[in-house]
């Protein structure tokens, strides 16, 4: 009863804070959209912050030689952020594979070997942030100038996609999606630097670390001496959860109690993981100024999210059946549930929402080791993954939601017999041909390498558990990859050329391929006619379209993988839970 | 309502076999997937160890054998849909029967100085394009041409369908004639403007035909998308058979295939091409030419149409509603009314006597004689009749009998005002100069037309009327006909303004025409339905042309365009709710070798893994035939807001795509075990 009203309360907290992110991000991006939707009553203080912004962003602007005022179309969005990614992945790249002769190495780490870095630094321009390695073994210069600038980075380019997106529909006949640049600096400076910065404060707060002592040695009551690695926990802890990237400060992620100190730290980075991609799909509703259109988008996703965390919650309630079965002469007391690499702090239903939460966006942070779940627990990361992560990451996610909605807009159209239509925007076949194409590329990136993984040995070497179990942890491996989700599995020796190859690569195409079809249809759309609404064109705000949209994404996206699923997860569950 | 065509089902089951190639079903990329699994089901028939096949030959056969029926039924579904709609282009090809012409020796002859030694009769096929032929009463048109000189009167019903003769004249609008059609009076001058096998009637059955064997654009959508579904499936099924290795099980490639067509959206990628066919030959049966399946597509998605209020809304014939005595009897009048109207053998004189004799009015028809009409003339712009004592009995307009009469009793003016302010139009009658009354005349509201135009509005197509009529009569109209937005004092050439200025707010606009002056607008036009009877212009421009010359046929083609699409739209989602029984049947029952645990999954408790496997595929080939009359008819429409559609469709097909193959899996198993197959 307790575990409800503690649900109920975090899901009224999370659409709060939905609001609050949804209504502030459409105020930042008002003008780069051309909306003409304004701050409610209530919010409308937050227009005081817009001077000392502006006068900041001038600067940066002079600073960095930008021309506000200049637009530009799909193809210069793309090759700016094209541009920028590449040269903030080479910064990466060296960075990684040389932070030994780089300063702020108190403890002498070594550098990467090349293709450690190539996944590390695909993983973090990427904003996937999978982790091939473990925290501990990057330097204070590596964390903070590599990892923690890439996490700033990578989440405002997903950030600036948005406002060019909806341009893209927005737009009459007119080709300018607005300036990747401009969209950059305003997500950093006006939300993801502050806010990151609130909830870094609040983290210190509750006990996590922010300095750069190198380590704290201490005598434990049993005489050995243990050192404890400290850093800029906090701040990268922050942006870690705000900007959907997951890499942790260390390998235990936000289970190590510096990551995430207490119960409260929990919840409340569990809110800001989900909040930041879904108030941007809620902005989206504003800027379009259709605000019901954006909740029932996120309303549709949260049906699925809401089973997926049942299925989830209600395995991992389950007592763990190999802790059963070997200790059958002790008496562990499972009423709590699957505790198996959980944190007593949070319990088996909080792991759950997390877990499930972590997956349903492109975040990946872990509080739990998803490795130990219960099968039936394990099946909902698996498929929140197989639908690209649901709400997918901050900014991206809305391009991505869009893809689902061009192939329903275009069935639905059909079926009331008009030529499809979104929002005044004709869908014509090549934007069918580009959406059906993205949706193509999960199962290509997951099922191939997967196939590759576990037929030939540099694969097969690689994986240490038996049967279901050691196919299970591969194929969560890749679609953590492919999806640009970044959670592990874990069991699994992964920081292979193998693996870092081939994790890498999938990181890069799901990441970048996805963003060049998606600004190629913004790049269509934006030259077409908007189209009045009449009583005969499809209305998305209705139950019927939503039902039509959760049918699409389940059976488009999440059933797909079902027959691979049923060789992983759900044969471990068949057969038992072991 | 059974009268089977056996001749063309016959050729229907053999072109079945002929599209088997696989150079033709590569256009179709779901069922060149098919057909590339039967390639490999015969491969295992013959050599199972090819791909370590465990099974026992003949289930390799049955599957092979299911798959090719799957393949001959699609295959089916086009070739029956493409007979019905050459059915129908056959039997406008009919017409063409072997023909003669008058060819004129002088090009500048009179019309009125033809005589017999001024042409020659020649075969129809040696008349050249810009030949000048004469035509006389009984003779059949040689050649699509325009009259030079000269009026007559034509039947074109073999083409149209329509009994009541046609005037065609030079000049103007009216003076295009067919091929075929046959002249009932007079005689023309024509200049031919088609060469042999190029005339119009020759261009309409070919277009028609090239028409519905090109895909539309939203097709071409389709296709991509169906496409895309495909490579996923495959992707997901060829992954398997690794996958499979990895775990230490052997999953038969048959099953996989089985398992791929299940997935695979095959029902709608068989009946994508009889969707559209059917659809373009409804619209053929309608008596409309659609020069491309764009063209119906784009009807369905119409935001307007532009509808002339004369032959669109209203009948365009003036019908006399009521006598309206001033300063008179009403007997006096009545019969006044009669008389003058007697020979009058205009629409409105024959609606004067019919509503003198709804009314009893008695006259003695003795003093009636046909020589004394005094017929309409531009002059006085009057008609009537004198009696034998020499009473003059005149009708015509108000201004015209006014000036004709001594004094113009009082209230005369403002009843005519009254009547004109209704939609009306007034006419004057009088006795002697003396002015007895008016007839009030009402341009009437076709049958049925308020109704089509309220359901269009509902379905959120708009309807704007243009007229030439003064503002009074328009708006008197628009509002008896249910429609907000009009222009009065309309221009026909102001049209094409009119299409731009609604296509500049994103709207696709639909109009009909007849006239040169209406060609640029109906080639703007997103649907342009051209009047078979107008002018050659005008049927260039347009991109369908309407052989019955009936405009309300517009809202017709709307039908039948929204009605394409819907059953495309409603059938993919059938399809793709068709997949979710198949991870609950076809999984489990494929795994179960490896990992008995599956069957935990299969709560229909289906019989054995080969049951389920031959159970589905027979499904999958059945559904075809079985959705061809729904394909072919198109699915159920009704005029209704797009939610309500919605909701409709998504619920029915949505819905019976999810519980169909369910039960129908159930069934053909357990059929399957009662038959001792199993």
């Amino acid at each position: 009863m307790l575990n409800i009203l503690a649900l109920i309360v975090f899901f009224v907290l999370l659409f709060a804070l939905i609001y609050l992110f949804g209504e502030y991000i459409a105020w930042i991006y008002k003008d780069q959209t051309k909306s003409k939707s304004n701050l409610p009553g209530k919010l409308k203080f937050i227009k005081k912050l817009d001077r000392p912004f502006k006068f900041l962003e001038a600067k940066i602007f002079l600073v960095l030689n930008i021309d506000s005022d200049q637009e530009m179309n799909w193809k210069q969005y793309l090759f700016s952020l094209l541009i920028f990614n590449g040269v903030l992945f080479i910064f990466l790249f060296l960075v990684f594979r040389f932070q030994n002769i780089l300063p702020l190495n108190p403890l002498n780490l070594e550098g990467m070997s090349w293709h450690q870095a190539f996944h590390t630094a695909s993983t973090f321009v990427s904003n996937t942030n999978q982790q091939h390695y473990a925290g501990e073994t990057l330097s204070y210069f590596s964390q903070l100038f590599a990892v923690g600038l890439a996490m700033f980075l990578s989440a405002g380019t997903g950030l600036a996609l948005a406002p060019a997106f909806t341009r893209g529909i927005q737009n009459q006949e007119n080709s300018k999606l607005g300036n990747f640049y401009v969209n950059l600096i305003k997500g950093l400076i006006r939300f993801l630097l502050p806010v990151s910065f609130v909830i870094g404060v609040i983290l210190i707060s509750q006990g996590s670390p922010q300095w750069f002592g190198g380590e704290i040695v201490v005598n434990t009551i049993e005489g050995v001496k243990q050192a404890i690695r400290v850093g800029p926990v906090a701040g990268i802890e922050a942006i870690k959860t705000l900007g959907t990237n997951g890499g942790g400060f260390f390998a235990a992620n936000a289970a190590h109690p510096f990551e995430n100190p207490t119960i409260f730290s929990n919840m409340l980075l569990n809110l800001i993981m989900l909040a930041s991609p879904m108030a941007i799909i809620y902005a989206f509703g504003i800027w379009m100024g259709k605000r019901r259109h954006g909740v029932i988008l996120i309303g549709a996703l949260f049906v699925i999210f809401l089973g997926l965390f049942w299925v989830t919650a209600a395995g991992e309630m389950q007592p763990n059946r190999a802790v059963t079965m070997a200790e059958e002469n002790l008496h562990i007391n499972q009423s709590l549930g699957n505790m198996e690499g959980k944190e007593t702090r949070f319990g088996s239903l909080l792991s759950s929402l997390w877990a499930i939460s972590t997956t349903s966006t492109t975040n990946g942070a872990v509080n739990s080791m998803h490795n130990s779940y219960n099968p039936q627990g394990s099946v909902g990361p698996f498929l929140a993954m197989a639908m690209n992560c649901l709400y997918n990451g901050l900014g991206v996610g809305l391009l991505n939601l869009m893809t689902y909605i061009f192939i329903c807009v275009f069935i639905a159209g059909l079926m009331i017999g008009r030529a499809p239509q979104y929002l005044g925007k004709r869908i014509e076949w090549r934007e069918v041909k580009i959406a059906a194409l993205i949706i193509l590329l999960l199962p290509v990136l997951v099922l191939f390498p997967t196939s590759i993984a576990v037929i030939t040995e540099a694969g097969k070497e690689a994986i240490h558990n038996p049967g279901f179990t050691g196919f299970s942890e591969v194929l969560y491996e890749m679609f953590s990859a492919g999806a640009n989700n970044g959670s592990g599995m874990e069991g699994l020796i992964d920081n292979t050329m193998f693996y870092n190859l081939l994790n890498g690569g999938a990181i890069l195409m799901g990441r970048y391929l996805p963003i060049f079809g998606q600004l190629l249809i913004a790049g269509y759309l934006s030259n077409k006619k908007i189209r009045p609404e009449t009583e005969g064109t499809l209305k998305v705000e209705n139950l019927s379209f939503l039902i039509l949209f959760v049918g699409v994404m389940i059976i488009i996206g999440g059933l797909i993988f079902m027959p691979a699923l049923a060789v992983g997860p759900i044969a471990e569950m068949l057969n038992g839970g072991m | 309502m059974f009268d089977i065509d056996w001749e063309q089902q016959w050729t229907a089951i053999k072109q079945s076999f002929i599209k088997l190639d696989p150079g033709y079903l590569i256009k179709n990329p779901v069922l060149f997937v098919v057909e590339l699994c039967t390639i490999l089901t015969i491969i295992l028939t013959i050599y199972p160890p090819l791909f370590n096949g465990q099974e026992p030959t003949w289930y390799y056969l049955t599957i092979t054998l299911i798959l090719v029926f799957t393949l001959l039924f699609a295959n089916y579904a086009e070739s029956l849909a493409e007979l019905q709609g050459e059915a129908h282009a056959d039997s406008l090809k009919a017409l063409q029967v072997e023909s003669e012409g008058k060819r004129l020796k002088n090009k500048d002859i009179e019309l009125d100085e033809i005589t017999e030694a001024d042409y020659e009769v020649v075969a129809g096929e040696d008349i050249e394009k810009g030949d000048y032929v004469f035509v006389e009463k009984g003779d059949i048109i040689p050649r699509d041409g325009e009259v030079v000189e000269g009026s007559a009167s034509i039947d074109e019903s073999a083409i149209t369908g329509e009994s009541e003769p046609v005037i065609r004249e030079s000049g103007g609008d009216r003076n295009s004639v067919t091929e075929g059609t046959e002249v009932l009076s007079d005689v023309l001058k024509i200049e031919v403007t088609a060469a042999v096998g190029e005339s119009f009637l020759d261009r309409m059955i070919g277009l028609v035909e090239t028409a519905s064997r090109q895909k539309t654009p939203n097709e071409i959508s389709m296709t991509l998308l169906l496409a895309s579904f495909t490579f996923v499936y495959l992707a997901a099924v060829v992954t398997m058979r690794f996958f499979g290795m990895y775990v230490d099980m052997n999953v038969d490639v048959a099953n996989l295939i089985a398992l791929l067509i299940g997935l695979m959206p095959t029902t709608i990628g068989a009946l994508l091409a009889s969707i559209r066919i059917a659809g373009m030959t409804r619209v053929t049966r309608e008596n409309i030419i659609a020069k491309s399946g764009k063209a119906v597509e784009s009807a369905g998605d119409l935001d307007a149409l532009i509808l002339d209020k004369t032959g669109t809304i209203t009948t365009g014939e003036r019908i006399a509603e009521e006598f309206i005595a001033v300063g008179s009897e009403d007997n006096e009048l009545y019969k006044a009314c009669l008389q003058s109207s007697y020979f009058d053998e205009t629409p409105e004189g024959r609606s004067v006597v019919n509503l003198a004799h709804d009314l009893d009015v008695d006259v003695d028809e003795s003093e009636l004689k046909k020589e004394n009409f005094v017929e309409f003339s531009a002059k006085t712009r009057m008609s009537g009749i004198d009696l034998p004592d020499g009473t003059e009995v005149r009708k015509g307009s108000v201004e015209a009998v006014e000036e004709y009469a001594d004094e113009i009793p009082d209230g005369l003016t403002d009843k005519a005002h009254e009547i004109a302010d209704s939609g009306g139009t007034p006419l004057a009658v009088a006795v002697d100069k003396r002015i007895l009354g008016l007839i009030e005349l009402q341009d009437e509201l076709k049958i049925g037309i308020k109704a089509r135009i309220q359901e269009l509005q509902e379905m959120g197509v708009k309807c704007i009327m243009a007229t030439g009529d003064n503002e009074r009569t328009a708006r008197y109209v628009a509002e008896q006909a249910g429609i907000d937005e009009y222009y009065s004092e309309f221009k026909p050439e102001e049209k094409i303004e009119l299409v731009e200025k609604i296509q500049e707010t994103g709207k696709l606009i639909g109009m009909t025409g007849d006239g040169t002056n209406d060609a640029p607008a109906l080639a703007k036009a997103d649907v342009g339905l051209a009047m078979q009877a107008g002018t050659n212009a005008a049927k260039e421009a347009g991109n369908m042309v309407d052989l019955d010359s009936d405009p309300t046929k517009l809202i017709e083609v709307v039908a039948i365009g929204k009605q394409l699409l819907m059953t495309r739209g409603s059938l993919t989602t059938f399809s793709i709710a068709n997949d979710i029984s198949r991870y609950f049947a076809l999984v489990p029952a494929i795994f179960s070798a490896g990992i008995p645990a599956l069957q935990q999954i299969n709560f229909m408790n289906l019989y054995s893994p080969q049951s389920v496997v031959i159970a589905s595929l027979i499904y999958n080939s059945l559904i075809i035939p079985f959705l061809i009359p729904l394909a072919m008819k198109g699915v159920d429409y009704k005029a209704e807001s797009s939610s309500k559609l919605l909701r409709k469709n998504l619920f029915l097909y949505g819905g019976a795509g999810l519980i169909a193959p369910f039960i129908s899996i159930k069934l053909i198993d357990m059929l399957l075990v009662m038959l001792g197959v199993f």
